[in-house]
């Protein structure tokens, strides 16, 4: 017993950098809530997101919606300048009524 | 205990087996058809419509739109759950215009569950509508044509049916340019129908727009031409009257009007459905002693004859035992060929006619194969034009063709019938006869403006052909402006233009053989500034059914008055100015 203690003090004698450790595990329980919080987690992230990219694809339909009305609008416009200029406006605009025809045109001479 | 803890982990097992077996026949075996039904609930296809190109007309020009596109609604009502009163009340006040039933039919039958009651309703009317919050008063949104200049030119422009395609005119014939390509939208979408961008199978293929095409036609000539003939036939007996505007230096279309002309929004209201048709083009015809100017720019080519060359006009001549006769009778005798032209006598073309067989007594099988390649091959008459429009290629009968009495076709044929043509032919035809001799194609599209609207020229084609030399060429105007010189017994020309042109009255066929009691007139000219080139070429054409409508006394003055109205519009200066 003696030489026993004897050769294990000899030992530490002779490599002073040997350190003892004492075992330190997590259990079971510690572990598998980890895990559970781990992938809630991640879960979590996972619908943030989602839903941050659902957010983007409400505003994506919304701005999709005001171009095509500002779109349409601008049909309107178009139409409602085409129909404005066109010569059958023209044609039957109170100035057009006033005026007189021309039956003969005149050319400067050079 | 150890026994019913026993059954409770067996049954467990039993259970959690089922499920697994459960599981299994759904993710494994059903797979395909399980996926397939989740999609069809959260996987929206439907199609990007492409939007339909404008039509521009030109001023000073520079492109302006004629048609064009406008969101519209049409207004649905269920007969069922529809109040009558109220309905038509309120709906019938907002939408009188648009209306296409009546109230009476669409509650005539209270189990219907759909009926149209009006169509393109505006976006401020469909808005009213909507906000009255009507019990079974629907509203489908869609598109449809606009038409900023009403009825001008709808015979040429065409129109687009229900269905989104178009229909005659530059609407059907470069409906594949004009309606693009639809595309397509694949996509998950949530509760509200909002497309979510999570999953792998979006697919978002963008349409491709028609083009926006610019025709050739000037938007304020194109009117006025139309409004001439308008007033023109006021004073006729005829309702039926077409004109064409080229210009003969480049074949390019200025106007191409036709009267009666429709509404093409309202295009199914109307009631003689040839209105759609563009006679123009697409209506083959006898022009009559129009010909006799390709006849006799024939015979001046090869050399066979000059305006002074004289014939003996016995007012007949017979061949293939047919006598062949001239509408006017006078001018017996030793006569020369302008005079034939001037007084349009049969028997001058048919001269012309032998005379390229190098005889003066018979039509050889020479001559007709000269007329055939001077008619068919150099001027294009009795074939596509090649114009961006729906034609008729009409019909020319070949120079060793099987028909009964060849020589006395061939004889007609110099003077505008037994042979169909378009005026389309005619007038490009007719083009290189006064330009120089220079066939163009002719042509109705300028370019096509861009999505930036910018407006992109076509590249300018030059001549296909030759048809006949400059000299051929000058010496056909003047026999033409001698031609409509002798004879102005109704046209008035301003000073200072050269403008010559021919008549040409068509007998009809009835019953099989050639009336005078229904005839189709038609004249066609070239002016511009005297001692240059010409600058327009109009040639017209009036029909009426059961009338009797002549080339001089009623297509000319036509001319006369369209012929002048052009000079106004383009502002062609007269010589020496």
């Amino acid at each position: 017993m003696r030489n026993q203690y004897a050769s294990r003090y000899a030992s530490y004698g002779r490599n002073q950098n040997i350190v003892r450790h004492s075992s330190r595990t997590l259990g079971t329980i510690t572990v598998s809530l980890t895990l559970v919080l781990i992938v809630v987690l991640l879960a979590l992230i996972y619908v943030t997101q989602g839903a941050k990219a659902t957010g983007y694809d409400y505003d994506i339909s919304r701005v999709d919606s005001e171009i095509a009305e500002l779109q349409a609008q601008k049909e309107d416009l178009a139409v409602e300048q085409a129909r404005l200029t066109s010569v059958v406006a023209s044609e039957n605009s109170e100035v057009a009524a006033s005026m007189e025809n021309a039956s003969v045109a005149g050319y400067a001479q050079e | 205990m150890q026994k019913r803890v026993w059954l409770f982990r067996a049954g467990f097992i039993l259970a959690m087996l089922l499920i697994a077996g459960r599981l299994f026949r759904i993710q494994i075996l059903q797979h395909d058809s399980w996926i397939a039904k989740a999609e069809e609930m959260h996987i929206v296809q439907s199609k990007i419509p492409a939007t339909r190109g404008e039509i521009y007309m030109l001023e000073n020009d520079e492109p302006v739109a004629v048609v064009l596109n406008q969101s519209s609604w049409t207004v649905v009502i269920d007969p069922q759950t529809a109040n009558p009163e109220k309905t038509e009340k309120i709906v019938g006040e907002l939408v009188k215009e648009q209306m296409v039933a009546k109230w009476s039919d669409i509650f005539a039958n209270r189990n219907l569950r759909y009926y149209v009651a009006a169509r393109n309703v505006t976006r401020d009317v469909a808005k009213k509508i909507r906000e009255e919050e009507l019990t079974g008063v629907y509203l489908i949104e869609g598109n449809s044509r606009v038409y900023p200049e009403g009825e001008t030119g709808s015979t040429m422009l065409g129109f687009v049916n229900a269905e989104g395609e178009g229909q005659y005119g530059i609407e059907g014939a470069l409906n594949e340019e004009l309606a693009g390509k639809d595309g397509l939208l694949k996509t998950v979408t949530d509760v509200n129908n909002v497309a979510l961008s999570i999953g792998d199978d979006n697919v978002r293929v963008p349409a491709e727009d028609g083009k926006n095409i610019v025709l050739t036609v000037d938007r304020g000539l194109e009117r006025k031409i139309e409004n001439g003939i308008r007033d023109y036939l006021k004073e006729k007996s005829a309702t039926h009257a077409s004109a064409l505007v080229m210009d003969p230096r480049t074949g390019r279309v200025l106007a191409m009007a036709t009267v009666p002309t429709y509404d093409a929004t309202n295009y199914a209201r109307v009631e003689d459905g040839s209105v759609y048709v563009n006679p123009v083009t697409e209506v083959a015809y006898e022009p009559a002693s129009i010909c006799k100017t390709f006849a006799f720019a024939a015979a001046i080519e090869e050399g066979k004859m000059t305006p002074e060359t004289t014939y003996y006009n016995p007012g007949y001549f017979t061949i293939d035992s047919q006598k062949i006769e001239n509408a006017y009778k006078g001018q017996l005798g030793e006569i020369t060929m302008q005079t034939a032209l001037n007084y349009s006598l049969n028997t001058g073309s048919m001269t012309a006619l032998m005379l390229l067989g190098g005889s003066t007594q018979e039509i050889t099988a020479k001559a007709r194969e000269t007329l055939y390649n001077y008619y068919y091959e150099r001027f294009g008459l009795g074939k596509y034009t090649g114009i961006e429009l729906y034609e008729s290629p009409g019909t020319l009968v070949g120079p060793h063709d099987e028909v009964y009495g060849l020589n006395a076709f061939y004889a007609n044929m110099t003077f505008g019938q037994n042979l169909q043509l378009s005026m389309i032919q005619v007038a490009a035809a007719f083009s290189s006869v006064v330009n120089g001799g220079n066939y163009y194609r002719p042509t109705i599209v300028a370019g096509e403006v861009t999505k930036d609207g910018e407006f992109v020229r076509s590249e300018q084609e030059g001549p296909v052909r030759r048809t006949i030399s400059e000299e051929t060429s000058a010496t056909m105007r003047r026999m033409l402006y001698g031609t409509r010189n002798s004879r102005r017994l109704y046209g008035i020309d301003k000073t200072g233009y050269y403008i010559g042109g021919k008549t040409g009255t068509a007998q009809t066929i009835i019953d099989g053989a050639y009336s005078f009691d229904e005839t189709v007139a038609s004249y066609i000219g070239y002016g511009g500034t005297e001692g240059e080139l010409p600058e327009y070429v109009i040639m017209v054409k009036i029909w009426e059914k059961g009338q009797k409508i002549e080339g001089e006394k009623d297509a000319m003055p036509l001319f006369d008055k369209l012929s002048n109205l052009t000079i106004d519009y383009l502002k062609i200066r007269p010589k020496g100015v």
